[in-house]
């Protein structure tokens, strides 16, 4: 390997390397920002849905405007909810 | 009588509202009224939630419940039915999941989750303020005359409403934000073109009609509120 090539190679795996770093970090992020999306759903559904567990939030009127949109979150996020520990961290 | 007076002098004061004890005349005076800015040419609609439709009595029509009806040129009446709403709300709400979902029966957890919400007192609060709401946002009137039912009912509604205001605003905020975090994945992920989140284009719709009406009626400049009190 010439001193060129080898230079043209190295720079090449650099720019693998790099991408596959950044790939994970960027894929890292996306699972955090999904993560993060995922538990507010959690407080979102706990808000407008509350009285499912007794505890009106939102008017009922508008809490039922929503309802056909969370439908199928209903029945598993009530099961879900009941277990959640940091429930109360999340409201603070 | 010198409420001509004031309707002479504050032309910009279009919603108006009567409010005191009970038996005091409220219902005596917003049809007056409603009669006398009618005369002067005036489009008015005088409206009231009372189950008791006493504006059926006075102006001798059955029209709880009916939605607007013009009475004489220019003066409309509109007497809310709380229940009867609620049921086809109720309705709505169930032909929405049936449409949304292909079912043929509403699922149960669903369907008792309705009942429960609709068997709360909140439920006819919540329900007539969205009608009140619904009539000052559709606009279509030169004035507008709310026939109060008790004392404090009045100053609930306004109170209400700024708390519910200040909810749907908190709520929507939240769900914006949650929107936020969708995009930056969707983005990252160089994902192309996100669905519309229909939980948030619902939330606004409701917190801008609710900003609405509530910036209205709490506008000194653009409500009169008018204590009937015993001489
Ligand atoms: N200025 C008045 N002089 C004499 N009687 C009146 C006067 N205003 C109202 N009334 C009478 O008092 C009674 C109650 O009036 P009205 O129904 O307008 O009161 P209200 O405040 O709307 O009552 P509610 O709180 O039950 O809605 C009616 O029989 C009405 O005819
Ligand atoms: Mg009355």
């Amino acid at each position: 390997m010439s001193e060129q090539e080898k230079q043209s190679f190295f720079s090449k795996v650099r720019h693998v390397v790099t991408d596959f770093i950044y790939g994970m970090a960027s894929h890292e992020m996306a699972r955090q920002a999904l993560k993060t999306r995922g538990s507010m759903e959690h407080l979102f559904i706990l808000i407008t849905m509350g009285d499912l567990l007794g505890v009106p939030i939102l008017p009922p009127y508008y809490s039922l405007r929503l309802l056909p949109y969370v439908v199928p979150q209903v029945s598993t996020w009530k099961r879900r909810m009941l277990r959640e520990k940091d429930l109360t961290d999340a409201l603070a | 009588m010198s409420l001509a007076h004031v309707f002479r002098e504050h032309p910009e004061r279009r919603y108006i509202m009567f409010g005191g004890k009970g038996g005091l005349g409220k219902t005596t005076f917003s049809a007056a009224t409603a009669y006398w800015l009618a005369k002067q040419g005036k489009r008015v609609l005088v409206f009231s939630v009372d189950p008791q439709a006493s504006l059926s009595d006075i102006f001798q029509r059955d029209i709880f419940g009916k939605g607007a009806v013009e009475i004489m040129p220019n003066l409309y009446v509109q007497e809310i039915d709380a229940d009867e709403h609620i049921r086809a709300y109720q309705d709505e709400i169930r032909q929405k999941i049936r449409d949304m979902y292909g079912f043929d029966k509403i699922p149960q957890e669903i369907e008792d989750y309705i009942q429960a919400a609709s068997a709360e007192p909140a439920m006819e609060e919540s329900a007539i303020f969205d009608q009140v709401v619904d009539i000052i946002v559709e606009g279509g009137y030169d004035y507008y005359i709310y026939d109060l039912v008790p004392l404090g009912h009045a100053l609930y509604y306004l109170s209400m409403s700024s708390v519910y205001d200040q909810w749907i605003d908190k709520i929507t905020k939240l769900r914006e934000e949650m929107r936020e975090y969708e995009q930056m994945a969707a983005r990252i992920k160089r994902e192309e073109e996100l669905p519309e989140d229909q939980i948030l284009a619902e939330l606004q719709d409701i917190r801008y009609r609710i900003s609405t009406s509530s910036s209205i009626l709490t506008d000194r400049e653009k409500t009169a509120f008018f204590f009937v009190l015993v001489p």
